[in-house]
């Protein structure tokens, strides 16, 4: 039985943990940037249903679209600005930018919201529905089909839109997308306001669920790494089996091996993967 | 594109050296604290040089090297070995580890090697925090060194000083060697430098271990120093982005580059941070952020661009620079 409890836990988990890597995987696989500022996008979109909840009393599964829009926003103008200006430049540069962004964004953050764990609580939070002594939290698992939902509307925008079609165009190739007629600043800019949007989204999905702070960032960040890497970048299935995998290794690695060394197997199944298959296991070659 | 340094330039480093050799002798002990903490971040700069400059591979490993030598040091003092004895098996270690890590991590190219090197410093911070030799989280203690604050503040400002002057020597006779010159065909075109015969393998992971040494040694004279290590603390993911920072800020793959940025830019933050104490990494971010934005190349290009059209043409370069890569 506690197997299958562990099983269930492991799901719910997974399904936020794609939530969350689905937008890093998205910039990641367009733009060839490894956006350290995702984390923090996560954690603003958290603090946005929290105040939200706290101040005027707003549901928090209500305030999903306007904490997605305004990180929309905020995502666009910092590509737009910012990182537009150095996208050709050696790789590590867009990586080392973003961190000092991070940086300035984390240390306000800090000063603004203070440093104390907070966490949404509406009436229902402490629901759960059980079924043969099988406990499945209600807000976990309206969590986990939310974050489903998101990463399906992200794969129908990318398949089928226009915008998305130019998105996936200048993946391919920058120069003849812009032969093309394609506006690639404007469409980087939008790749990277769908990728905070995404992971603001997911961040106000975990307020309810878990605690908040302005460091968590750093947390959700690394998962990201791991998430990426485990599923392979360029698609949205990766995101979603990196997600579970690194979901059920967890649950399963603090069963076996206690919960202290929880985060350390994440890391070593992240060095395996990389060892054995570089691209991920859901990943094209040839695709970084 | 090494030149062997003439006399002039040799007289002036090692004037730069006499300097920071005598300067103890003038000045108070936490002046001399805040010089061995600059001294710190450039030996880890120039280290990062090797992998990430010369051979342009982005590592995070420094963190993770750092950490590890000074646990190594802690654990070997604990039983009873001298320090500098310590210093060496810390090095030793950290170059075995490299090697053993760096040969199937090497193989991965660009954002995937970031990444790899990530998971290896996370790895052993979690490591330390789980393992009965290190103590865990609740950290470990150091023998205390004995002595008043006037003498050990000085013994550990030469004793980084000392590992910072080997690292500078050993990267100024790699960048003039043929392996040198191998790491920098590898920067700029793998394929090509392994079809002139370049065991390019061998290659990177002789940088990766040379990147990995001195940081383990830096690392065993900060923990001596600290007395007290806690994984947090030293596996801190801040000292591999803070050398990556230095060197690109003086000029990623050159010389004198890592050692200029790490002076100019610990130097300007530990200013700005005594003024501001709350908002150091504010600062420090931001710092970060026009660097990258107006002098991607790092101040040496910046330098020789100024020789070339004169101090006049300050504003344009740096206009020039934030066009430069555009989309």
């Amino acid at each position: 039985m506690i197997y299958i409890q562990i099983l269930i836990n492991s799901i719910l988990l997974g399904g936020i943990y794609a939530c969350v890597a689905v937008g890093f995987s998205l910039v990641w696989g367009v733009m060839n940037i490894l956006n350290i500022l995702h984390g923090t996008f996560l954690m603003l979109g958290g603090y946005v249903t929290f105040w939200l909840f706290k101040l005027y009393g707003v549901d928090p599964f209500l305030s999903l679209p306007i904490s997605a829009t305004l990180m929309f926003v905020v995502g666009y103008v910092v590509q737009r600005g910012l990182i537009n200006k150095i996208v050709r430049a050696p790789m590590f540069m867009s990586l080392i930018l973003t961190f000092g962004l991070q940086m300035i964004v984390v240390r306000l953050a800090i000063y603004f919201f203070t440093g104390d764990y907070r966490t949404v609580e509406p009436s229902y939070a402490s629901f759960s529905l059980s079924y043969f002594g099988l406990i499945i939290p209600f807000v976990r698992a309206a969590i986990f089909v939310l974050g489903l939902i998101l990463t399906g509307i992200l794969f129908w925008f990318m398949a089928k839109t226009r915008t998305g079609r130019a998105i996936r165009a200048t993946r391919m190739d920058l120069d003849s997308a812009q032969l093309m007629g394609v506006n690639v600043g404007n469409i980087y800019a939008i790749t990277y306001g769908l990728g905070a949007a995404v992971a603001a989204t997911s961040g106000s999905l975990i307020s309810v669920g878990f605690a908040i702070s302005p460091v968590i960032d750093v947390e959700f960040l690394s998962k990201s790494f791991i998430i990426c890497t485990i599923g392979g970048l360029g698609n949205i299935s990766g995101a979603l089996a990196g997600g579970l995998i690194l979901g059920l290794v967890e649950n399963f690695g603090a069963l076996y091996f206690g919960p202290g060394l929880q985060n350390a197997i994440g890391y070593v199944v992240l060095i395996l993967v990389l060892f054995i298959r570089p691209s991920g296991l859901l990943g094209r070659k040839g695709f970084d | 594109m090494f030149k062997i340094w003439s006399k002039a330039q040799w007289f002036l480093v090692g004037m730069g050296l006499f300097a920071l050799i005598l300067m103890p002798s003038f000045s108070e002990n936490y002046e001399i604290r805040k010089w061995m903490d600059i001294l710190t971040i450039a030996i880890l700069a120039m280290s990062w040089n090797f992998i990430g400059g010369l051979t342009g591979y982005p590592s995070f490993a420094p963190a993770a090297f750092f950490g590890l030598g000074a646990y190594v040091t802690a654990i070997f003092m604990n039983a009873g070995f001298n320090f500098f004895l310590t210093l060496a098996i810390g090095s030793v270690f950290g170059g075995l580890i490299a090697l053993l890590i760096g040969i199937p991590i090497l193989r991965l190219r660009g954002h995937y090697f970031a990444i790899a090197t990530f998971g290896v410093a996370e790895f052993f911070r979690e490591l330390a925090e789980n393992l009965r030799i290190t103590g865990g989280g609740d950290g470990i203690n150091l023998p205390q060194i004995t002595g008043g604050p006037d003498y050990f503040t000085r013994f550990f400002y030469f004793s980084m000083l000392g590992v910072a002057v080997l690292t500078f020597l050993v990267q100024y006779f790699v960048t003039r060697h043929r392996l040198g010159y191998g790491l920098v065909a590898i920067r700029e075109n793998e394929d090509a430098a392994a079809m002139t015969g370049i065991d390019t393998r061998k290659y990177k992971v002789i940088a990766f271990v040379l990147s990995s040494i001195f940081p383990a040694m830096g690392g065993g004279v900060y923990a001596y120093r600290a007395a007290f290590l806690e994984p947090i603390d030293v596996f801190d993911i801040l000292f591999s982005i803070k050398a990556i920072v230095m060197a690109m800020l003086g000029g990623v793959g050159t010389v004198m580059g890592p050692l200029v940025g790490s002076f100019l830019l610990e130097y300007l933050t530990d200013y700005l941070w005594s003024a501001f104490t709350e908002f150091h990494s504010l600062f420090l971010g931001l710092f970060i952020v026009l660097i990258v934005l107006f002098l991607p190349r790092g101040l040496m290009s910046l330098f020789q661009e100024l020789r070339l059209k004169g101090l006049r043409s300050l504003g344009t370069t740096l206009r020039s620079n934030i066009q430069r890569y555009r989309v």
